[in-house]
């Protein structure tokens, strides 16, 4: 197999006929750029989903519940750890740089992350709704995805938030089977985050998507939405909660629920002016980047001299 | 102070740190200086609370409790600030990474010693929890001294770990100190030896790590009271950690 | 800090794996970090770290003639054919 393409029919080819590319592959620019944003707002959205969780985990509300939460969101935080290694074998940007831009508020993440958890129901919603919604994507990529390194990760990434969802699972149903109180914190959750975790799939994918004609996604955005929605409706309605969208009604001829029409402004401004509490997350993280930069620096310190620095651009390229 | 009642209070105490150094660590979770750190501090926070658990399970044996999560619950969050039994290096609320630092080092080469005190106990399930401690404690130690190695070789860093060392070093005494019910662990051989006498090894390992007589100072006593008296910083950490606890007390989460 | 791969051997069936990489300042702290980077379910019980500047790599073409070697794939389906033949007409 040479691994090089002419034109990009032939590199296309190769993507339709189920080829893999690896990182030291000389793929087209556009694909190499359509990829690395692609892996780096998936990096960005998992350590900014970590984030995000961060505000709660010191009030977990039990010693070995804190323990399972801690293990969770310590892997959110290792799949942006696998994701910016990956991403940064692209060449496009250091690891470094993909940190520095997502704490200046350079870079793109999903529109979840921009909200704050207000309560400890949030915490909850977040580990049901929204890592279900993230782990169908993923499945989707990972079904097809031509990016060889990717597609790996993705696998051990999709294995672990198998786990998280079932975590999630557990302690909603702790909540379902719980007090009026705590029943009523968890509707109020539900409330505020079934739309957005609806959101992260996005638009209707256009009818020319790179990202689908590259076999980077598998399926179109609308597709895998229709999949979340038909799985967590009921399942909510099951345990006694109500799902928030008033024109929502059960289509008894095609047997599947439909949610009535989306309002994706909330989407739009949260993704063109960030959202409600991101700021303040990114900056806290930013000071902590800052403040723990003498410690980066020291650990930097003497490789150069000891003729031993890597900086992770050299042949042996990706995992 | 009857045995049982030494013994439960020895164990408490041996919780009690072993919890809120776990706690500590969680509030590193994803502002660590770099991801792979931000990893390892999660996994050694997870081992500590781990710790406690079992601890706390070994006190309702005692007690003749069933071991459920919220009876141990009831035991990690719910007694009186004055019933609580950690030292104040763990109630410490540390300023920087240095400091945070410098404290995982510290506990966990006395939390070593410690287990070993407890690892022929006559206790079998201490000296169980003991030899699963143990190994663990063996990877917090090479996690800390790792980072050292490399830190206190850089100048600005080695000035602000001494530093650290300095904010932190008054209250390595009442890590050793031993409450009062010690005794009572002693004599029915749950544990072989004071905490007391690892007092003089930790300051000969803190010495020889850190190589630095300026930032290690004066011995500061105690102001624990036989870890009767809880520092400043403490009740703030409880409330946090009751937050939700507290929205329903009849609440199973 | 250098970047590290990170290989990963699952009892005593498999051979080592790559299963990534990670970013430390020396050896001691790769494998340190690389054990709850990419071990924390105990995803395997042996554990290699390897500078990735110390990677001897082949370029991409370097392999790529030994995929046209047939005489070194003996075709199974063209001997079971033949013995079949030998077994439906014996002597």
């Amino acid at each position: 197999m040479a691994r090089s393409w002419a034109t990009m029919e032939d590199f296309e080819a190769f993507l339709d006929d189920g080829g893999l590319v690896e990182a030291d592959d000389p793929m087209p620019d556009a694909y190499r750029q359509a990829v690395f944003a692609f892996i780096e707002m998936h990096a960005n959205s998992e350590l900014m989903g970590g984030l995000t969780e961060r505000d709660w985990i010191p009030k977990t509300p039990g010693l070995r519940h804190k323990m399972a939460v801690l293990a969770k969101t310590q892997d959110e935080i290792g799949h942006g750890h696998l994701l910016y290694m990956v991403a940064a074998d692209l060449g496009v940007k250091t690891r470094v740089e993909m940190l520095e831009d997502l704490f200046a508020g350079r870079s793109r993440f999903h529109n979840v992350f921009h909200y704050r958890a207000v309560t400890w129901g949030d915490q909850v919603a977040i580990a049901f709704l929204v890592d279900a919604a993230a782990l169908i994507s993923q499945q989707a990529v990972f079904k097809n995805c031509s990016y060889g390194p990717y597609k790996r990760i993705l696998r051990r990434i999709i294995a672990e938030e198998g786990f998280h969802m079932r975590l999630g699972e557990d302690r909603m149903l702790r909540i379902a089977e719980g007090t009026d109180r705590q029943r009523l914190m968890f509707q109020e959750s539900l409330n505020r985050w079934f739309w957005p975790a609806l959101q992260l799939f996005g638009p209707d994918s256009e009818s020319d998507d790179v990202l689908l004609r590259w076999h980077i996604k598998s399926e179109r955005n609308e597709v895998l939405r229709d999949r979340w929605v038909q799985k967590f409706v009921p399942m909510l309605q099951s345990y006694g909660f109500t799902v928030p969208a008033p024109d929502m009604r059960w289509d008894a001829v095609r047997h599947r629920w439909d949610v009535g029409p989306i309002d994706w402004e909330p989407l739009k401004r949260t993704l063109a002016q960030g959202g409600p509490d991101s700021s303040r997350r990114i900056r806290e993280a930013a000071d902590n980047w800052s403040r723990t930069a003498w410690v980066r620096a020291a650990l930097s310190h003497n490789n150069v001299a000891a003729n031993d620095a890597g900086n992770g651009s050299t042949s042996a390229g990706g995992s | 102070m009857s045995e049982p009642h030494g013994v439960r209070e020895y164990l408490l105490a041996f919780a009690d740190d072993e919890h809120l150094m776990g706690q500590q660590h969680t509030e590193w979770i994803g502002v660590a200086p770099f991801l792979e750190e931000d990893l390892a501090v999660s996994s050694i926070g997870q081992d500590e609370l781990g710790h406690a658990a079992l601890l706390y399970e070994l006190v309702l044996d005692l007690e003749g409790v069933e071991a459920t999560d919220p009876a141990l619950d009831v035991l990690a969050f719910g007694r009186p600030s004055d019933d609580y039994r950690c030292c104040h290096l763990v109630e410490y609320t540390t300023h920087d990474w240095a400091e945070a630092l410098v404290r995982h080092w510290i506990y966990d080469t006395f939390e070593a010693m410690r287990w070993q005190l407890v690892a022929g106990s006559s206790l079998p399930k201490l000296a169980s929890v003991a030899r699963k401690a143990l190994q663990e404690e063996a990877f917090h130690r090479r996690h800390a001294d790792a980072l050292l190695d490399k830190l206190l070789d850089a100048p600005e860093a080695r000035e602000r770990i001494l530093e650290a060392l300095g904010a932190v070093y008054p209250l390595v005494e009442g890590l050793c100190e031993p409450v009062e019910g010690e005794a009572g662990a002693m004599s029915t051989g749950v544990a072989a030896a004071s905490t007391a006498d690892l007092l003089e090894p930790l300051h000969q390992a803190i010495e020889a790590r850190f190589d630095s007589s300026d930032s290690i100072g004066s011995r500061t006593a105690s102001l624990q009271n036989r870890r009767t008296k809880r520092s400043a910083d403490f009740d703030p950490l409880l409330r946090r950690m009751r937050e939700v606890l507290d929205y329903d007390p009849g609440a199973v989460w | 800090m250098r970047v590290y791969e990170v290989f990963v051997k699952k009892d005593g069936r498999n051979e080592f794996r790559h299963v990534g990489a990670l970013e430390a300042a020396t050896d001691e702290l790769a494998l340190v970090l690389a054990r709850e980077a990419y071990l924390r379910r105990a995803e395997g019980d042996r554990l290699w770290v390897v500078r990735r500047d110390h990677v001897v790599a082949a370029a991409g073409d370097f392999v790529d003639p030994n995929a046209d070697k047939p005489h070194r794939h003996h075709d199974g389906a063209a001997v079971a054919a033949r013995r079949m033949a030998a077994r439906q007409s014996p002597g």
